[in-house]
């Protein structure tokens, strides 16, 4: 039995497929791809396949892992070479290796976030001016019991850096956010409360996520 | 795959997945190479579409051609519809992004009759006129298929052409002759009058109709050659037709979400309220040997991890004794599990049973039909009382603590007694649980009965039959709930006003294409859906059009009423379903086809070929 770290990045339409959807999909291309996956033991067995960090809908991704294990030490290459093979246009396998980090030390994840603004150099200036304050208020919907209720908090402390730039019209905020099991934070509540702060809707926003990183800021491998 | 605009509105629609296109197995072929480009289009949602059989059959045969390429569009959810309009982004095929107004041909599959406003809403969608006769040039082609193509007139100003059977061969041989005459210039009517020609084609702009003062046809007349009856088409060999060896393996999960095999056509049973039991006939079996092989490349190629197979009646396949264990000799050992649905009662073996828990268990599933053994046997449904208690003391003992009970009502001849049998017939199955000394300790029993409305449908016995008003469906509704006098027998049924519009439209005639019509355009659409069903909007449509629903639904026809498809031959003779229907009011059973011919007719569609005769 040997434990295998897919790394893999998902874009175009595949951005769209959800985590239990994306499940679903690795399971099955690596049925197709007759890899000798480990099942659960039990009554209903499901093969062995663990995600380390959910993505959301919608936001592109060079960086996704899941860490499967096989009955056989069918060598990283091939298992890279099947899966590729397998898998949908928009999921790409970029490496096959064995695990390095554990997926609970992953602290935080670097984003790409793309705004087409009308007037991006005054945007520019204003997302500038939030972000540097001390207080980010973001409305975040929680649970109270059984009732749906909105909460404010501060995201302040789950910016851990940020940089803006204007290019070809749009604007590029790249920025590092705190992320995994502990301070998990999803980018689209940072836009939306910049959107409302600078009261000027983004025509558009892409969001790709470029790195998953542990607490010294290296890479998870 | 989608371009620019199409994914800017995927940002704020449910399941998006549903609209990307890209799933694995999908075919993108290159426009340049292609002469041929054909919709294929299932009137409703995504999850709905791409369960359905025949399109996963008729997608990749038309792509196995070289030169067409065949794409899927399902209707668009009410969320992604409205940014569509708004936006003016036109309804586009799922596997290049484009419009499929510019496509040569626009298929639809008909498989129930409240899908009819979503074809129009499709059309529209996509930039085109609704009616046939506005459309002038020769492409895109509006075609359509499927069981509710036994009768397409209530639909037939909007479609212009129907194929009428199984399309494997028809669908080839159409479009050949449309890129024949894409080619030399013809116009649309020319092309038509040769389609015509194809056996199973029919043209509805080729006939007229006329009625008698009460409403009813006096006379249909073709024009020109088209033939007086249409006969429908059928696939003589089961095992040299077409099967695909890959599906379209979907992102989201849709209803029937893993590998269909096709076991047979056509059913031995003669069920006299079954339109599928008579419009597929006659039987014709594929060999295990070419259904496991089938299966098996279906399995490698999808990743699925359950097989579903697929026919009207799992159990009367004639060789399924030999085809489970061939199956599972490979499935096992992958954790591929295999399921079979319409199974039924009486012929539900030991050895069957035993196999079935090898894999995972899910819930079974009795279709009684009816309460009462007079009724049971005026609708032909060949099972008795002890037959059901006794599978469902085997299932007892299989170790299941719920049950599935199916019935109708609405039925022929029924009287409340019948319905207060269906009621004895859940207890009965209630008590059968009890008196099992192995039962699991601290567990109860689950009866669930679902009791749908009877609905007319052309081509069966009960053609002529007159549907209970929605007044007579919700008394005997209650009556059923009365005579249910425990909590462990749950009761469930369908609205009554989706059951009268069903009726109206499966035995309709072409005065019903206005009503549809402006129901569209009042905003009717997935009228399957509890959640968009509005039957004031539907009624209003009826008497702005003048057109009394109850002629169609309630009224008893006699036998000789022209009827608004007796124009087409489906094999099966119309003397024979007159008899069956006078046998049902002296509740007199006909035994299956295996047992004894009885001389239906269908086997002359196939040169006197029957896989039921013994």
């Amino acid at each position: 039995m040997q434990s295998v770290r897919i790394f893999f990045e998902k874009t175009g339409g595949a951005k769209y497929i959800s985590h239990l959807d994306l499940m679903r999909c690795f399971s099955r291309a690596i049925k197709r791809a007759d890899i000798d996956i480990c099942y659960t033991e039990g009554y209903n067995p499901h093969p062995f396949m663990t995600f380390s960090l959910p993505l959301s809908l919608g936001i592109e991704s060079y960086c996704e892992s899941v860490d499967i294990k096989t009955n056989d030490d069918m060598p990283f290459d091939e298992i890279e070479r099947r899966l590729k093979d397998a898998l949908p246009d928009g999921i790409n396998v970029t490496s096959v290796a064995a695990p390095v980090n554990k997926a609970d030390k992953i602290e935080f994840a670097e984003f790409d976030i793309i705004f087409t603004f009308e007037n991006p150099g005054k945007a520019s200036g204003e997302i500038n001016d939030i972000l540097s304050s001390d207080e980010i208020l973001a409305e975040k919907k929680a649970k109270k019991g059984r009732e749906k209720v909105v909460k404010q908090i501060n995201i302040k402390k789950n910016i851990k850096s940020f940089s803006i730039d204007v290019l070809n019209g749009r604007l590029l905020l790249n920025t590092v956010l705190t992320a995994g099991v502990k301070e998990n934070i999803n980018p689209s509540l940072l836009i939306e409360c910049i959107e409302k702060s600078i009261k000027s809707e983004a025509e558009s926003t892409d969001i790709i996520k470029r790195k998953m990183l542990l607490s010294d800021m290296t890479e998870f491998k | 795959m989608v371009n620019q605009q199409q994914e800017r509105l995927l940002k704020y629609v449910q399941k998006p997945a549903r609209y990307i296109g890209g799933e694995v197995n999908s075919v993108v072929k290159d426009k340049s190479k292609i002469k041929f480009r054909y919709a294929f289009c299932f009137p409703d949602n995504y999850e709905i579409g791409m369960s359905h059989l025949g399109m996963k059959i008729l997608y990749s045969l038309v792509n196995e051609r070289e030169d067409s390429w065949c794409e899927r569009v399902f209707a668009p959810w009410e969320d992604m519809e409205r940014l569509m309009r708004e936006n003016r982004v036109p309804l586009y095929g799922l596997e290049s992004g484009d419009n499929i107004k510019d496509f040569d041909m626009i298929g639809f599959t008909l498989q129930y009759e409240l899908s009819y406003t979503n074809v129009l809403n499709m059309l529209d969608l996509a930039g085109l006129p609704v009616r046939s006769a506005d459309r002038r040039g020769l492409t895109p082609l509006v075609v359509a298929g499927g069981p509710c193509a036994c009768n397409p007139e209530p639909i037939s100003e909007f479609i212009d052409l129907f194929m009428l059977g199984e399309g494997e061969e028809m669908t080839n041989e159409l479009i050949d002759l449309l890129l024949k005459h894409k080619s030399m210039g013809s116009s649309k009517e020319e092309f038509l009058k040769q389609a015509a020609e194809i056996q199973g084609v029919y043209v509805p702009s080729l006939y007229d109709v006329s009625y008698n003062g009460d409403g009813t046809i006096k006379e249909v007349t073709a024009k020109g050659n088209a033939p007086k009856t249409v006969k429908k088409r059928i696939i003589s060999d089961m095992n040299s037709v077409y099967y695909p060896d890959k599906f379209v393996v979907p992102f989201i999960d849709i209803v029937h979400d893993r590998v269909v095999s096709e076991i047979f056509r056509g059913c031995i049973r003669g069920c006299r309220f079954c339109q599928a039991g008579f419009i597929y006939r006659p039987v014709r079996e594929k060999s295990s040997d070419v259904i496991n092989a089938q299966t098996k490349a279906l399995c490698d190629s999808t990743g699925y991890d359950e097989i579903s197979l697929c026919s009207l009646s799992t159990s009367d396949y004639s060789q399924i004794d030999e085809l489970i264990p061939k199956m599972f000799s490979w499935a096992l050992e992958r954790k591929i599990n295999v399921s079979l649905p319409s199974l039924r009662v009486d012929n539900f073996s030991d050895e069957l049973m035993a196999e079935l828990q090898k894999v995972r268990r899910s819930g079974l599933t009795f279709a009684p039909e009816a309460g009462t053994q007079r009724l049971r046997d005026a609708i032909n449904k060949n099972v008795t009382r002890d037959e059901v208690i006794r599978t469902a003391e085997k299932a007892f003992k299989g170790g299941w603590t719920a049950v599935k009970l199916y019935f109708m009502m609405g039925l022929p001849t029924e009287t409340l007694e019948d319905i207060e049998g269906i009621a004895d017939l859940a207890q009965e199955v209630v008590n059968t649980y009890y008196k099992n000394p192995d039962r699991p300790k601290g567990k109860g029993v689950t009866v669930n009965i679902s009791v749908a409305s009877f609905v007319p449908k052309p081509f069966t016995p009960f053609q002529w039959e007159a549907q209970d008003t929605s007044e007579m469906l919700s008394d005997k509704q209650k009556h059923l709930l009365q005579s249910v006098k425990t909590h462990k027998i749950q009761v469930s049924y369908h609205e009554t006003p989706t059951s009268l519009l069903e009726g109206v439209l499966a035995r309709g005639d072409r005065k019903l294409c206005d009503v549809i019509e402006r129901a569209w355009r009042k905003g009717c659409k997935f009228d399957s859906w509890d959640e968009f069903f509005d039957f004031s909007k539907w009624s209003e449509a009826f008497s702005e059009c003048g057109v009394d629903p109850a002629f169609y639904a309630n009224r008893k026809r006699s036998f000789d009423e022209i009827l608004p498809w007796d124009m087409f031959d489906y094999g099966i003779r119309r003397k024979f379903l007159e008899e069956e229907n006078l046998k049902a009011y002296k509740s007199e059973t006909t035994p299956n086809c295996r047992e004894k011919c009885s001389a239906c007719g269908a086997a002359k569609l196939n040169g006197g070929k029957c896989d039921a005769k013994c």
